[in-house]
């Protein structure tokens, strides 16, 4: 399944979000999770390829899943794409 | 001959080049390897990686177990990249499908994927290039079972020349074989120059190619201050330089043994010592340098040389950055824009005037301008979820001025209650005082407001009508003038007898001469820069402040800024050695 999301954060996808999406991303071993922009499409479980995307704030970001719990997969990764500032949990 | 860089970490030193060549790594290894040996390269590839991960996690456990949590985090983001699959799946087909030796499939690796990074429109993930080749070349070294680090034990300490160094080059850089360094590439807010910084290495950076006929085993000076190398200096030169460096030393030796130690006064009473600051990278180096958190974050840098106002999100970021620095306890005072005055700011389009000082600046911009200063509030409060900050407003003359700006305040909790976002409820909300409308109401402002920050630069320029600018006006422009520090008192006073903290931000306290009245005076923060915080714990925790108290009552009586200092010194010899 796939959705396209518009990317919230100001500064785009950093590396910090970057680092959650991957992080979020290896949860899923079976399960392919590609995220896709301009026709490039990169996995999201190399941090090297999440950052090498370059998607800065209002790209429209394509989060694809396929395979086992695809649809969780989506909405956890998903709610990254489209955070307006990083989930950083206290300090 | 004198070469000048960029001066990236204070100290001197004084050594024999050691050149670094960071190509020189994988040059001996063989470059390929026979199809049966596929299955045992990638096993030599991947034990190394492994290896590399543990090294570099040991490196981060130290860096925290110093307290440079900081520091730290840049190698836990090259542990995540050692074990990016983009990196590994590259090297491996290198191995399979080419048939290259691990050393060079993995220096391929890393090249085309540092070489991904820079091409990004992006300069801080271009930056991200630089820690991609850091950790390659960690792995060949461990491949080829060289380092290319001079070895510890192995004579006098060396001057290392380097292109750049990488940040774990600098984590280890081992002090007893390592004088200092230079590089020909980098600036100072670089990971090496900052690691530097915190391990108290002698550093100068951005070098370019004026070294490049500079041969190992020569005798150079490194001055990390002045971020200049002498080459080939006279022996006379070599002494000078010695002897400046044993006075350094013993001095940062005596300041370095106050970090982490309470500001305490010799009978007990604990004050806070903090910095100003104008960005998120002076936060950082003030925490090196023994700060205890911000007492003045001056926030107009953020408006200043650019096109477009910073948008809350960019100033939460900002905000939250200096507050993870210090910590969640740590007190962090962000004074809302001074525009205006000397800090002009042409995107505002304000007209010229005659008298900026005296002008339309800081908080009377701000409560003509809501839309710009809720902006600044929300980012604030957003943020004050994230540790201990407070708000500060600059220049306000009137109650009325406080009472609009608290009630913006106010608003924005309202605004954020409604969009559920996390905030300080109970968050801290200032003045400064810097006009002396505000200190002689300073009684009525106490019962209102959480805290003063007594601003002395303006102060003293408004009190005495000298323009700050005038340098022939300097002798006015004194806070040790006794109309000044009776204000300052009638502040504190004012603020203590409603249970209110007051503190300092302008650069009065910091100064040798004005600390131990201010102590006396019951001054509870000093917000200074941060090179002048640790010479100022080692003052305070030397002196007792019943003492100070009487101290402060008689220089109040004294008609002249001279006969202040002159009685502050004879009553505290050690100002003199603490600064």
């Amino acid at each position: 399944m796939q959705q396209t999301y518009t990317v919230a954060n100001q500064l785009g996808i950093h590396v910090r979000p970057a680092k959650q999406i991957v992080e979020a991303a290896k949860k899923y071993p079976n399960c392919n999770i590609f995220v896709e922009k301009d026709g490039k499409r990169n996995s999201a479980k190399s941090l090297v390829n999440v950052l090498t995307l370059g998607a800065k704030h209002g790209d429209s970001v394509t989060l694809i899943t396929e395979g086992e719990q695809e649809a969780e997969a989506q909405k956890e990764i998903g709610s990254i794409l489209s955070a307006a500032i990083d989930g950083h949990g206290g300090n | 001959m004198i070469v000048r860089g960029i001066a990236a970490s204070p100290g001197i030193a004084i050594g024999r080049v050691w050149r670094m060549e960071s190509e020189a790594e994988a040059a001996n290894a063989p470059a390929n390897i026979e199809p049966s040996a596929v299955e045992s390269e990638t096993a030599r590839l991947m034990q190394a990686i492994a290896e590399s991960a543990s090294e570099v996690a040991a490196l981060r456990d130290q860096l925290i177990a110093k307290g440079q949590a900081h520091e730290a985090e840049i190698f836990d983001g090259h542990l995540m990249l050692l074990e990016d699959e983009e990196l590994l799946d590259r090297a491996r087909n290198a191995i399979n499908d080419e048939l290259m030796a691990a050393e060079a499939a993995i220096a391929a690796a890393r090249d085309e994927i540092a070489a991904m990074l820079e091409s990004l429109d992006d300069e801080y993930l271009r930056e991200r290039a630089a820690d991609i080749r850091d950790i390659g070349g960690r792995i060949i070294a461990r491949l080829t079972g060289r380092s290319d680090m001079p070895p510890a034990g192995g004579g006098d300490p060396v001057i290392i020349v380097a292109p750049d160094l990488t940040p774990s080059h600098t984590a280890q850089l081992d002090p007893s074989a390592v004088a200092g360094f230079v590089t020909l590439q980098g600036g100072r807010t670089s990971h090496s120059a900052i690691i530097a910084r915190a391990n108290g290495i002698p550093a100068i950076v951005g070098m370019g190619d004026a070294l490049a006929d500079l041969r190992a085993g020569e005798v150079v000076i490194l001055d990390g201050e002045s971020g200049e190398l002498h080459i080939a200096p006279s022996e006379i030169v070599i002494a000078e330089f010695a002897a400046r460096r044993e006075a350094e030393r013993a001095k940062r030796e005596g300041l370095q043994s106050l970090m982490g130690l309470d500001s305490v006064s010799l009978d007990g009473v604990r004050v806070e010592l903090v910095a100003n600051i104008g960005s998120p990278a002076d936060a950082v180096s003030a925490k090196e340098r023994g700060a205890e958190g911000v007492g003045l974050y001056r926030t107009e840098f953020l408006y200043m040389g650019r096109d477009t106002l910073p948008s809350e999100d960019e100033q939460y970021d900002a905000y939250v950055s200096v507050a993870r620095t210090f910590g969640p306890d740590a007190p962090i005072v962000i004074r809302t824009m001074d525009i205006g005055g000397d800090k002009e700011l042409p995107l505002l389009e304000l007209p010229k005037e005659d008298n900026p000082f005296l002008g339309y600046r800081a908080i009377r911009i701000s409560l003509d301008r809501p839309e710009l200063f809720k902006t600044q509030l929300r980012a604030i409060l957003r943020a004050s979820a994230h540790g201990n900050l407070k708000i500060m407003f600059p220049m306000i003359a009137t109650l009325a001025e406080w009472r609009a700006a608290k009630a913006l305040v106010d608003a924005c909790k309202e605004e954020l209650h409604g969009e559920g976002a996390a905030f300080n409820e109970a968050i801290e909300c200032g003045i400064m005082i810097e006009i002396p409308a505000a200190a002689l109401l300073a009684d009525r402002f106490a019962k209102e407001v959480d805290f003063f920050s007594i601003g002395t630069n303006d102060l003293t320029q408004y009190t005495c009508a000298a323009d700050r600018m005038n340098q022939k006006l300097a002798a006015l422009n004194d806070p040790l003038q006794p109309a000044v520090l009776h204000l300052i008192e009638r502040v504190i006073r004012a603020a203590r007898a409603e249970g209110k903290w007051a503190g300092m931000c302008g650069e009065m306290a910091g100064q040798p001469h004005a600390v131990p009245i201010l102590l006396g005076l019951g001054l509870h923060e000093f917000s200074m820069s941060a090179n002048a915080v640790l010479p100022a714990r080692g003052l305070i925790r030397g002196i007792d402040q019943a003492s100070m108290a009487a101290l402060a009552a008689e220089a109040l009586e004294l008609e002249t800024p001279d006969a202040i200092r002159a009685l502050v010194e004879a009553r505290v010899p050690a100002i003199r050695q603490a600064y």
